[in-house]
């Protein structure tokens, strides 16, 4: 039992994170970002290989990095859809060929890329229970600003002179939200685990924090039922989970066709 | 009269000024309406007028405390969840009462409830409208505030911005592109560029008193009447 604890403690932990993220993700178009992210944590399993660094600090390293670049690059007015392309594939493609001929670490990739939920540790739960309350204290006091940034960004300016501020730290939270997720469900499905959540309580919520709460219910349900299931048949915990999302994501869109067919 | 905004001179763009010596300016109870042809640069000065943009160059003072914008028409989140209300409630209210008064006055009780995102695009206009009026600013800036309006709805709008900047001595900088605007309620014309749709209206106007024309090309240095 002792050997799941931690994995039941980072899925409940990453659950909960996925209500606030993901949204925020879904709201703000920024999945194409998260993706970028994802890819770049390879580099982070690179530097953690080479420097012997703790490698929650060599993520925070390439969040840092990607967040700095996208400002800059927002701030100029880039085109986004041309930059993350370049940053997302050019990134995999370099930390690829590295593994691959000079560190000779091909196992190492393959956990990277589909994940291993039982090799999280102690620190690693602390550090998303951090990431967690940091979200949540951050998400609640910023809740307006937030919000109003999605309408009008001189709205949210005119109001709100540290906006860029709030954005970066934004992108911050959701860069180490993929980074963490990584760990759980690999490079390839981060992003499944924290959106497809979101995406199921979208059609059913009336409100933004409504869509929070639900979302962080579907992720806790799918992932927890994902996690049993994996362990039961032996299957990949990653991959498993995402499929049960993505199940529950369609049973919602039947529920949903057939309420209203119902209603009519 | 005391003038809310006073500007002498002003250079305003990017990189390079795209506008060159504007001067102007907005007294209480006043709307100054903005005219020119898309791209010479409206929104840009309304964004230097308002602090998002630095000015390149001249003077801009601005007496008043309380400034509010209506922005233009943004697409709204499909993804986003969120009634009429919950989208009021992201501002804070000078007072419950006044929330009610701007709220009835806009014919907005019937649709408090409904999510923002099956809004036409007239109604979001509306509650656009409400969002700037939260703290019973002082001076307006408003973005194209007809845009998606029936004609009905647009006399409407107008008569209620000119009615509030009457009574609360409020003054209303208004980027306009239909004639309405200009032939009934402007004090003043701000004219960035020649357009002659404009010319006839503008013409007649010029016959009433304390009506004021800044005539301005962009493509030279210009003055003001």
């Amino acid at each position: 039992m002792s050997i799941f604890l931690y994995s039941i403690v980072f899925i409940l932990g990453l659950s909960l994170l996925s209500g606030p993220i993901g949204s925020l993700m879904l709201w703000r178009q920024m999945t194409f970002f998260g993706e970028t992210v994802a890819h770049g944590t390879l580099l982070a399993f690179l530097l953690q290989y080479v420097t012997h660094w703790p490698l929650i600090g060599c993520m925070i390293i390439i969040v840092l990095a990607y967040c700095i670049v996208l400002e800059i690059f927002e701030s100029n007015y880039f085109d986004l859809n041309q930059v993350f392309p370049l940053l997302s594939y050019g990134a995999m493609g370099c930390a690829l060929l590295l593994t691959e001929t000079v560190v000779r670490q091909p196992r190492m990739i393959y956990r990277v890329l589909i994940g291993d939920i039982l090799l999280v540790s102690y620190d690693d739960c602390l550090i998303l229970f951090i990431l967690l309350l940091s979200t949540i204290c951050f998400v609640s006091y910023y809740y307006r600003a937030i919000l109003l940034s999605l309408f009008s960004a001189d709205l949210a300016r005119l109001r709100y002179r540290s906006i860029f501020i709030i954005r970066f730290v934004i992108n911050v939270l959701i860069g180490l939200s993929v980074a963490m997720s990584v760990q759980s469900a690999g490079m390839l499905l981060a992003m499944a685990v924290l959106t497809i959540p979101s995406l199921t309580a979208a059609s059913w919520s009336k409100h933004p924090w409504s869509m929070i709460l639900l979302s962080s219910g579907v992720a806790l349900v799918g992932s927890f039922l994902g996690f049993a299931v994996s362990m039961i048949c032996n299957w990949p915990t990653g991959p498993t989970i995402t499929v049960m999302l993505l199940v529950l994501y369609c049973l919602s869109v039947c529920v949903q066709y057939v309420w209203k067919s119902l209603q009519i | 009269m005391h003038n809310l905004i006073e500007v002498q001179g002003l250079d305003v763009g990017y990189e390079l000024p795209i506008l060159r010596q504007l001067s102007f300016s907005i007294a209480r109870s006043e709307m100054l309406v903005v005219l020119g042809t898309n791209g010479v640069g409206k929104s840009t000065l309304m964004k230097t007028l308002l602090g998002l943009l630095p000015k390149k160059n001249g003077l801009m003072k601005i007496s008043c405390q309380k400034i509010a914008l209506m922005p233009q028409l943004q697409m709204i989140q499909h993804q986003l969840p969120m009634t009429v209300h919950d989208f009021l409630n992201l501002f804070i209210w000078l007072s419950p009462q006044w929330y009610e008064n701007v709220i009835n006055k806009l014919e907005l009780i019937e649709f408090m409830n409904i999510p923002i995102k099956s809004l036409s695009c007239g109604m979001w206009q509306r509650v656009n409208l409400a969002q700037a009026l939260a703290e019973q600013p002082e001076l307006v800036f408003l973005d194209e505030p007809t845009q998606g309006l029936d004609v009905q709805w647009q006399i409407k709008f107008y008569e209620f911005i000119s009615a509030y900047a009457a009574e609360y001595q409020a003054g209303v900088c208004c980027i306009a592109h239909d004639t309405l605007a200009i032939s009934r309620y402007a004090h003043k014309v701000l004219c960035l560029d020649h357009q002659p749709a404009h010319d006839e209206i503008i013409q007649q106007r010029t016959a009433e008193e304390a009506f004021v024309i800044y005539q301005h090309n962009h493509h030279q240095c210009g003055g003001c009447l």
